[in-house]
Order: structure tokens, then sequence, then C-alpha cells
């Protein structure tokens, strides 16, 4: 559920929601992280890492996924 | 959670085996378990669904065993209220399905789908790497690929799109299982295009066809069936000239397509975000990450089907758009570390404390601990030993600190496992007790002991007393190692003012960071002015004016038009470049650069390209139809012709926009004059994602494909009154078609002026590629960062792409520069090299070999030295330098050799 | 070669020209400026070998900005290849005119290649791809082999000479005189000493022997280091003493993929 208690403001809230702990979630969530700003990071599962973290390699560059 | 130390011994007592999901099926799991062995966070937890003790009450075997008292069986779901700025959703996607398709006998052991494919190649899988069937666990001859299964198809699902990543997986799965079977394994993919439109994608695709002999056959497979009295699968399918063929395998891959699951769709639901085209999150190719609601952003799947560089971009790109739009808010809700104060222990003589874990029974299972620790108490400069049932554990490192300052410890060892995984804990509990976080040393007596040697637990315990041995000669000569804090400019330098540069600079100046936006020619706008619309139709000029608009206007941007850079100096958070803008000179202090100097499109010299005012370039095309040229207006036929200039054994990559240009530019004809006989002449059509649905509309409105071969390219003549003539072979007809069309249009590559980026590329110390584009640091996981810190790429510059995609990666780009601009220092040192420069002879081996342009040679000198903020500590200078002059802090030779010799003392 | 050297004097494209005097019968690598170019001799085949381009690396460090001429044999032109590559000499500030070796010299040398690419005087004599010693090596079971070179290695009086000759040496301070690498005085040294010296050959030795023509204890140096260059030519595909192609150490960081900051 979302609810939308500010909107547009000169004042907004300095944290995110980051849906998702997959690489694009993860690379997110840091990026939030760096930039200065706090990260909520949420994964169904029990570890992050997605699907890329079931890869064996990657192409095209034969680079291990983990 | 807390108390979790991931030992295992709760998998290892739960008495319920469940199937494991992160095997994709294939293995099996414990109740409690761990999802992976390297998990983040690595916390073992129950599975509820399946824990015997959730089901009859009974058991909690894990609890007792705990060596921890982690097991809280009376934890509950919470519920979280968090009130946060913006969303970023990041679902991801779920394998397709292949059940539905009843002709592929997904049921038969020996069908499987990718997924299941990457898990049995992987050593962490079910079958420890080794690559066997599931049926027999025999190792297979003959695999086949079968593509498009859950994609490109809307017969047996409403999947229309291209996944855009299957080929390039199952090229992969078939050369890494040669790899692991030998090459003698058979294996054949079946595909209809094959579709490797991606940076190095097609050099792959040709290394799989010729070194690595991975076969490939265009056919659509209708079924697969069974072969009676074996384990073996039947594939019967119509080759190229028209023959029915049968070929028996003994495992088929069916490559899956990745859609949107039902639990997505429902929170997008929940959140009010709109859902579009197959079921992605509805988005448009100028606003690529925004959803169709203010302060929600998406990236990856979720957004339309892509790989994992194109993923990472957009999440670097979401994160520039959350970060913009709460720009007031930064840093309100981070917090800052405490500072430590730090002992002076540099004069002192060691005292070396020396911590052996028995990592439960991991390590005391096989070494005998005690011994190890007796030995290390006899070792010169060790103050105090002691055994731990855990080191890791939160209360042994309470402990820790309270020994470090009890016994005046001024060097610690832990002989545990690898400090890959462990050594940061250790630094931070030295750094509580007020040591210098390099005064560390492991021995891993896990991982190169008891596991290796599990059943030589004598021997096992002599290599851990030698581990031991080394680390206390080692970390005996380590000194503390300094840290230092260098300022950052706040502001950044985009080079180039086409889309992806005037993005980049957007994104950086509304976050309140000065840009200096420099562009060569006289005008911003670069190739977006030749554009006309994006692959879904949507006019780019009115886009571009407003973003050129914007950028002029902008109090944080500086605009700097004819302008070109002559010299680079410095390194990240302080540059200092000078350009000469119109003549003048002018230098510029910035903490980032983005290279976004974009591309060029090819004068192609071949298919009659010049010799008729009735042969185009796609973008002269676009214009023409677009002015409602005579030429255009009155053309009863039309032929594209493909790949011209790409993928060609000069030039071996795919320029990614062309077949969807074409097919755009094909419909505008066909809309133009419906009754115009328009050719596509083609290699493979490669309209990946969405944009399947050009090429499934415009066969629809009756535009003829014909493929050919690299090896029977069309012919075109040019007659002297003007008239046109295209011969090519139609593989179908298997003879040669002549066309006499009016208009001709040449998909010309997009190429780099190697020149041009050689010298930016130098100035920077950041490389490019064989075919002058931008090489970035990873090519999965860093698309737009370089190995040189501080400097980002974005756009065509990179590699060949379409709008929506340079937009996105100039969004990165400004994301990634910002996690520097964000900071007010940047810490240098630690674990550097540095340069003695009396033993230098400058012979710059270590200029060239260093991964990250962090060695400078120092002309007057004659010397190199080392930029302290741009190295990592690889070693790799110290190991090349012929005469022992680069030391690496915390490697130093001399400690090198102390072990060494430590080594071989026993 | 007396007109050709005057004339590069004369026209100043060279500030000296490295070549022989014979003295006593001997040739002897003399420096030839315009004041003493008149001495210099008609080029003819001669059977001594100097490290030539070691001299021609010293003149070159104590006067900087001077161009030199040289005349090289095969080996010689090899040696010159490296200290390009590795940045001691600059190649614009040489001028190389080139000799063929004679063909005993070739057979005595076992060289693979007797005469520069650069050839001016003389005759290229046939390569000769074979080394009996190593040969005779690969013959030997393993560990003969090693006792066989701990054997040599004994003999070692710590000289030093096969660093001074070595044209591809020119660290300013030598590993070998490192005390924390091999231990200091002790004869024979540890067999670290002709390790490390065989490490840092990998990738440079030009084969031109002269170390193992300089041991006063006979050691097979040049065996040694023909192997270790075997081995850098079969892992990295690298080869010594041509003119181009980066380090083998270069491709080292290629795939470098390292998490920014201090560790």
């Amino acid at each position: 559920m979302v609810n939308a208690t500010r909107t547009a403001s000169s004042n907004p809230i300095g944290s995110v929601l980051v849906v998702g702990g997959g690489i694009a979630g993860v690379q997110a969530a840091l990026d939030l992280a760096d930039t200065g700003y706090f990260v909520h990071l949420i994964e169904k599962t029990s570890a992050i890492g997605g699907a890329m973290s079931m890869l064996d390699k990657t192409f095209p560059t034969d680079d291990c996924a983990m | 959670m807390d108390k979790c130390i991931a030992c295992g011994t709760c998998a290892e007592k739960c008495p319920r085996k469940v199937t494991d999901e992160y095997n994709a099926g294939l293995g099996k799991r414990k109740a409690a378990y761990v999802k992976f062995p390297q998990a983040v966070p690595l916390k073992y937890v129950i599975d509820k669904d399946h824990c015997i003790y959730f089901e009859k009450g009974k058991c909690r075997a894990c609890e007792k065993f705990c060596p921890t008292q982690a097991v809280n069986f009376d934890d509950q779901d919470r519920e979280f209220t968090l009130e946060v700025g913006s969303v970023i959703l990041a679902p991801g996607f779920e394998p397709f399905d292949p059940g539905v398709y009843d002709t592929y006998s997904y049921s038969h052991p020996n069908v499987i789908t990718s997924m299941e494919f990457e898990r049995i190649l992987s050593s962490s899988g079910p079958f420890e790497g080794h690559l066997v069937r599931p049926s027999d666990h025999q190792e297979p001859k003959k695999i086949a690929w079968l593509q498009c299964v859950g994609s490109r198809d809307i017969h047996h699902c409403d999947n229309g799109y291209c996944s855009g990543v299957c080929c390039m997986y199952a090229i992969k799965e078939a050369a890494i299982a040669k790899e692991h079977a030998g090459a003698d394994l058979n294996t054949a993919i079946f595909f209809m295009d094959m579709r490797t439109p991606g940076k190095d994608f097609d050099k792959y695709y040709e290394r799989a066809k010729a070194e690595k002999g991975v076969r490939f056959i265009r056919s659509r497979v209708h079924s697969i069936e069974p072969l009676p009295g074996t384990d073996d699968l039947a594939i019967q399918y119509v080759t190229e000239d028209g023959r029915i063929t049968e070929e028996v395998f003994n495992l088929v891959v069916l490559s899956v397509g990745l859609q949107i699951s039902k639990d997505t769709l429902e929170l997008a639901e929940k959140l009010g975000v709109e859902i579009g085209d197959g079921r992605f999150a509805a988005t448009s190719p100028f606003q690529p990450v925004q959803t169709s609601r203010t302060g929600i952003y998406v990236c990856g799947v979720f957004q339309s089907p892509k790989d994992i560089p194109l993923s990472v971009m957009e999440a670097s790109a979401a994160a520039a758009e959350s970060a913009t739009l709460l720009a007031p808010a930064r840093n309100s809700l981070t917090r800052k570390p405490p500072e430590l104060s730090e002992k002076d222990v540099a004069a002192q003589e060691p005292r070396v404390g020396v911590f052996v874990c028995h990592c439960g029974v991991n390590i005391a299972g096989v070494v005998d601990v005690e011994a190890v620790a007796d030995y290390a108490e006899t070792l010169p400069g060790v103050a105090y030993v002691e055994r731990n049932l855990f080191t890791c554990a939160q209360d042994t490192q309470d402990k820790m600190k309270q020994i470090i300052e009890e016994h005046n410890l001024n060097r610690i060892v832990v002989a545990a496992c690898s400090p890959r995984t462990h050594e940061a804990l250790f630094q931070e509990t030295l750094k509580q007790a007020g040591l210098n976080k390099y005064l560390f040393e492991m021995a891993n007596i896990r991982n190169q002991g008891s596991w290796v040697h599990m059943n030589e637990p004598e021997a096992a315990t002599e290599k851990a007393k030698d581990l031991v041995r080394m680390a206390v000669a080692k970390v005996a000569l380590q000194q503390p190692l300094g840290e230092m804090q260098l300022g950052v400019t706040k502001s950044a330098l985009v080079v180039g003012g086409g889309i992806a540069g005037m993005t980049a600079a957007l994104t950086l100046a509304d976050q309140g960071y000065p840009v200096t936006l420099v562009e060569r020619k006289d005008v911003l706008g670069g190739h977006g002015r030749k554009l006309y619309s994006t692959w879904d139709g949507q006019p780019v000029a009115p886009f571009l004016d407003e973003l050129i608009k914007r950028v002029e206007a902008h109090p944080e941007i500086t605009v700097l038009t004819k302008a070109r850079i002559t010299d680079v100096q410095g390194f990240v958070g302080n540059f200092h470049t000078v350009l000469d803008v119109d003549g003048q000179r002018r230098e510029v202090d910035h903490g980032v650069a983005v290279i976004a100097v974009g591309a060029h499109s090819l004068k192609p010299d071949e298919y009659g390209y010049g010799k008729s005012d009735r042969i185009f370039l796609n973008l002269d095309l676009d214009q023409a139809i677009g002015e409602r040229d005579e030429r255009i207006v009155t053309a009863r036929s039309a032929v594209f012709i493909q790949c011209v200039g790409s993928r060609e054994p000069d030039r071996p990559y795919c320029s990614r926009v062309c077949c969807s240009h074409s097919i755009e530019n094909a419909l505008r004809l066909k809309k133009l004059n419906p009754d115009m006989d328009v050719y596509v002449l083609y290699r493979d059509i490669r309209t990946f994602g969405l944009r399947e649905n050009l090429y499934k509309e415009a066969r629809a409105r009756g535009v003829l494909f014909i493929r050919f071969d690299l090896e029977n390219k069309p012919v075109v003549q040019v007659a002297s009154d003007g008239t046109l003539k295209v011969t090519v072979k139609d593989h179908v007809l298997q003879r040669p078609v002549v066309l006499t069309p009016d208009i001709l249009t040449l998909a010309g590559a997009i190429v780099m002026r190697e020149s041009e980026a050689d010298e930016l590329a130098k100035m920077f110390k950041v490389p490019v590629n064989a075919e002058g584009f931008f090489l970035e640091a990873h090519a999965k996981l860093r698309p737009v960062d370089f190995a040189t810190d501080g400097v980002f790429v974005a756009g065509l510059a990179h590699y060949p792409k379409p709008t929506e995609e340079c937009i996105a990666q100039a969004k990165a780009a400004a994301s990634r520069a910002a996690t520097v601009l964000a900071k007010d220092s940047i810490t240098a040192g630690g674990v550097v090299a540095v340069v003695n420069k009396d033993l230098c002879c400058g012979c710059q081996g270590c200029v060239q070999c260093c991964p990250f342009g962090a060695i400078d040679y120092l002309e007057r000198e004659g010397k190199c030295e080392v930029n302290q903020a741009l190295c990592k500590g690889c070693g790799t200078c110290a190991a090349t330098c012929p005469s022992e002059a680069i030391t690496l802090l915390g490697f130093s030779h001399l400690q090198l050799y102390a072990q060494i010799d430590e080594a071989l003392s026993a | 070669m007396k007109t050709k050297v005057r004339q590069l004097l004369e026209e100043g494209r060279v500030d000296a020209f490295l070549a022989y005097k014979t003295i006593h019968g001997v040739p002897f690598p003399t420096l030839f400026t315009k004041e003493n170019v008149d001495e210099l001799e008609e080029w003819a085949p001669f059977k001594a070998r100097y490290p030539v381009t070691k001299i021609l690396l010293a003149q070159a460090r104590q006067n900087p900005g001077k161009t030199f001429g040289v005349l090289v044999r095969g080996c010689e032109e090899r040696s010159l290849y490296e200290l390009f590559k590795w940045n001691q000499l600059s190649p614009d500030k040489v001028v190389v005119l080139g000799q063929a070796c004679t063909e005993d010299l070739a057979l005595y040398c076992e060289c693979k290649k007797p005469f520069p690419d650069q050839l001016d005087y003389g005759e290229a004599p046939a390569p000769v791809p074979r080394s009996r010693r190593l040969e005779e090596l690969e013959a030997m079971p393993e560990t003969d082999r090693l006792q066989w070179w701990l054997s040599h290695f004994n003999r070692c009086i710590r000289c030093h000479g096969c660093r001074d000759v070595c044209p591809v040496c020119f660290c300013t301070e030598c590993s070998l005189e490192h005390k924390e690498l091999i231990p200091a005085r002790k004869l024979p040294p540890d067999s670290s000493f002709h390790l490390v010296r065989a490490v840092h050959m990998a990738g440079r030795c030009i084969d031109c022997g002269l170390c193992e023509e300089t041991c006063p204890a006979g050691i097979p140096l040049r065996a040694l280091y023909k192997r270790v260059n075997d081995l850098v030519e079969n892992i990295f595909d690298y080869q010594t003493g041509v003119p181009d192609g980066k380090s083998p150490f270069s491709m080292l960081g290629d795939e470098s993929f390292l998490p920014a900051g201090p560790r």
C-alpha cells in the first residue's frame, strides 16, 4: 500500500524505498546511499542477488555471476 | 538474526528435505536453510511452509543444536510503515513456465529450462558443476537449445515481445557446456533470428560458431518427442531448404523468456502504476524509468525485457531520478559513523594476539585447533593466544576488543576463514579497540585447511601451523597505514552536447551541481537533430527543443560550444581541464567527467551509395518522408538493405538500432502509400524487446522480408538513367530475385572516428575497444563507469543504442558521478602502491600495466609516481617492476619474503 | 662504412657513432665523432662480441639530448628493441647500422637470428634454431635436472658478471643485492640468487649469451633464460627482442575489477 502524504513538495523526505533485491534493486540502493539518501531495500526471499545469483556465468565475458 | 553466525548446524540437523528453488527445482535443501552459500545477508532461515514444527508442532532440532541460540520460533511477520520520498520498483521477472507448450514434453526429466541448465553448469548447483542430465546422471553427448519459448509467441502465451537475452544466454550455455564436456559435445541451437545486438555480442556469436563449433539451425521446432525405450528426445525440424529432418538429443534446453509475475502486476495495481504493452510498466522513451505515478520509478526487466548491463544502467538512472526529486532532503536522513581515535603503536615491539577459530566443527572437526593454539604461543612476538568456537560471533568480537586493550596487543592474527568475507569485520573490531585496522592478518585454516584436507587431519593441522606462522611473521612487520582525505570539487564536466550529454548535465544540475557542458559544434543537439521519431513513433524534435531550452536556461549549466578539450590533469574529485573555446583558452576545475561524445553514421562505400539520389540512409529517409519529398511520394516500390557496414569482418558488431529504424520507415512508407511494395533485405531481424511489435505490424501490413547471407550479399546496379536494380538470393525460393525499387535505403552502421575518441581517451586515461568505442570498467556490473575513478560514459560513445537507452545511460552516468560529488572528501591511502624513486629507472612497465591509470611518468625526473587517490592496491605494478622499486603497502617485499621464509622453514 | 658514418656525423644526424677500432689486433668498441672519424676502419667481419648497447645506454644517460649511431649485430639489435620498449633509450635518438655475424659465430652461438633487421654489412648466415644444451636438458629426468642445476649454481662466486654484462639489465639498484631477497655475504649464494635473476630475465632476455660467456664458473645461464623465455612465449604469446608488443605484464590488469577506495 502506498499513500501519498506529501506530493512534489519543496520539503521532501530524504529516503527511498527500493522494491526488489536483484541486481537492479541493489545498484539503485547503492547509488542512492552513496549520494546521501537513506534506503529501505526490501526483498521477498531471504537473500539479495535475484536471478543473477542463479546464473553460472554471464555473457559475453564468461565472468562468474557470483 | 544478529545471533546467527551461519555455521550451518541448523541445516545439518534439520530432518526435512525440500525442493530447492535456488537450484531451479533440480536439487534439495533443508527446511532450515541458507539460500546459497554466498548469500547476503549470510543468515539461515526457517521455511515456515515446510518446517516440521510448524506443520506438526514438534521437532525444533535446529533450536536445540544452534550454538548461539539464534533460532526463535516465536518470530512473527511484522508490518512496517515507512515514510519515504520516492519508490523504485525493481521486482524483476519470472522465467516463463514452458508447461503450456503441450508438444515440448516439458514433464520429461531431460527437457529442462535454461535456468535449470544454468544450475547444472554451476559448481554450486545440484551436480556440482558436472554436466549430466537429470534422468540418469549420464553425461549428454548431444544437447539442443530451442529459442523463443515463451517469447515472440502469441499462440501458446501472450508474450509477443522478444525477451532480448535468450539468444545470448543460449550461446553462452552451449559454449560453456562445451568447455565442461569437451569439444566433442554436440550442441545445436534452433532459432528464428539470432539476436545478438549488444556490445561484443556478435563477436561472441561468431566465436561460438567458428571456434567452438556450436551448431546454429534456423528453424522453429514444433515438437519434442521422447524416444521410446531411451531417455533421449527426438526433434523434428524443417531445414532451410525445406527438407524435414529428425535428430535425437540426450538433453533439450528450452530457452525460456522473461515475463512479469502476477505478484508484480498486483503490486503495480496497488501502487497505481500503469501497465503497458507486454505487461511491462508503462514508460516513455524520453522518460525511460518514470512510471505513470510521480515519484515512483522502475528499472530492470519490469521496465521492459533486458539484460544485466541495461538493468544496472536503469537502476542508476532510477536512483538519479529519485535523487533529483529529493535533492532538497539530501543527507537529511543518513547517518555518519562516529570518529574513533587510534593508538600510536608504530614504534612498539610487536605484541601479536592470535585468535584460533573452531568455526564450530568446520575447522575443529579436522584440525587439532588446540595444537595450533599451543604452537602459536611459541612463535616470536606472540603475546596472547586464544581459541574461540566462533571468532566472528558478536560476543567474541566484544571480547576481542577487551583483550586487545587489556593485553596491550598491537598486532592481530585471526586463524579462521577467508579475508574475502571476514576481514572487514575483524578490522572494524581493531578500530574499535583503537588499533590501526591494517595491523591485522588472517590465516585461512578453514578453506585452505580443514576443507581441502578433510581426510588428512594431521596434515591439515601441520598446514594450519604453517599458515599461522606465516601470518604472524607478516603481521609483525606490518606498519600502521595512513589514510588521507582529499577534497572534492563539486562540479562536473560533460563532454558532448547531444541527447546523452545534455541529459547527464541536466540530471546533475537539477541535483544542484554546477556543470560545464562542452560541445564541439556550434549548436547543441548532436545526432538527435537528425532523428525523426523514437521506435514507438514519438517525434524527437519537440523533446529535443525542450531539452536544449532547459539546458541553456539552467543556472547551474555553463554551455561551451565550438569547444575542444586540449588537456586534462588531476584525478577523481580534482580534475583540471584545459579547453579551446572558439580559439580562446579556458580552464575548468571539476570533480567528475562524463564522456558523451556520440558516434557517427557510416557513409557506405557499397550498394551504389552516392551514385543515385534515390539511394538513402535511414536518417536521410526520415527527413525525406517528413518533407513529403517528391521521390518518396511518387515511389511505388522501396527496398531496405540491412547491416550495411555492420556485422562485417572488419566491423564485427551490430549497430543495434538499424532493424527497428528500417522497419519504422517501412511502416511509414506503407502508411503513406499502402500499395507501395516494400522489401527489407536482412540477415537477422533484431527487433529486441517490445520492438518485436513493429516487426509483427510490418509483416501484417505486407512488408516483405528477404533474408541474405554475408556470403551472398545483395547486388545493386544503378543504370545510366538512374533506375535501380537490386538482386538478392531468396532463401526460401533458393533463387535470385530481382527488384527494381524507386527508392533504396541503406541501414548504415554507427561508427566511431577513432582518432577523435583516442585523443580524448588518452587525456582521461580511459580505454577504447577495437572498434573505437569507449570501454567501460565492467561489461555487466559497471556499464557507465571507467576503471579510472571519476570518469563516466554515456550514449553512442559507449556503443550504438536507441534514444531511450542513451537517456537511461546518461542519467546513470549522472547518478554514478553524483556518488563522487555527494562526498565532501575522498579517502585515499591504505593498501596502495608507492614508488621508491631512487630505485625507479623509468621503464614505465608499471604505467602500462596499471588497470586504473593511477601511475604517471614524470618526464622531468624520468621516474614514475603512483597517484594514491586512484590506486586500488591490486599490486600489479609491484609485481611488474623489474627493479622492485614499487612497494604495495601492507604487502611489502620484506613481508612477503618473511612469509615465504616461514613457509619454507618447516 | 667510413663514408656512411662520416656523412651521418657531418649532416648532424648523429653526434657520435659507436663502432670498433682494432687495438693490438683486437676490435675494441670505440666512440667516433667528427674529430676521430678518420680512424674508423672499413667494415670487415669479426668474431669479438661486446655489450655494445649497454655501452650505448651509459653514453646516452650521460649525454641526454645527444643522438648516437651504433653498429649492431642481430642480438644487439634485439637488445635495442627491448631498451626502447622499456623506455631506457629513445628510438629517435639512436641511428642503427647493422652487421651480419659470420656463419662460424652463428653456429658457435646457436643463434636463432644471427643478423639484424637493419642489415647493412655482410651476408645473413642461416639461423640455428636448435639449442643442443636445451635438448640435453629436456632429455634428462626431472629429478636429475634439479640436481644438475643445483650443482651448477653451487659454483657461483657471486661476481655479478652475468648482470654487469647483460645488455637488458638497466636497473639503478639491483635486486641481486637486496639483502632481504637474497641473504648477503653467502657463498655460494642461495639458489634464489639465480632464480631471481631468471625471473627478471623472463620477457626480457634477448638470448645473446654474453652472461654465459662471461661467467667464470661456467654456469649454463643461457639455457636457464631460454627456458623462462619459452614459458613467457607459451603462456603470454609474447616474444622478446622484436620491435613492438606490450609487456606481458600489461595484460595482467585487463580483467581487473576491484571496488573503489582503500581496503
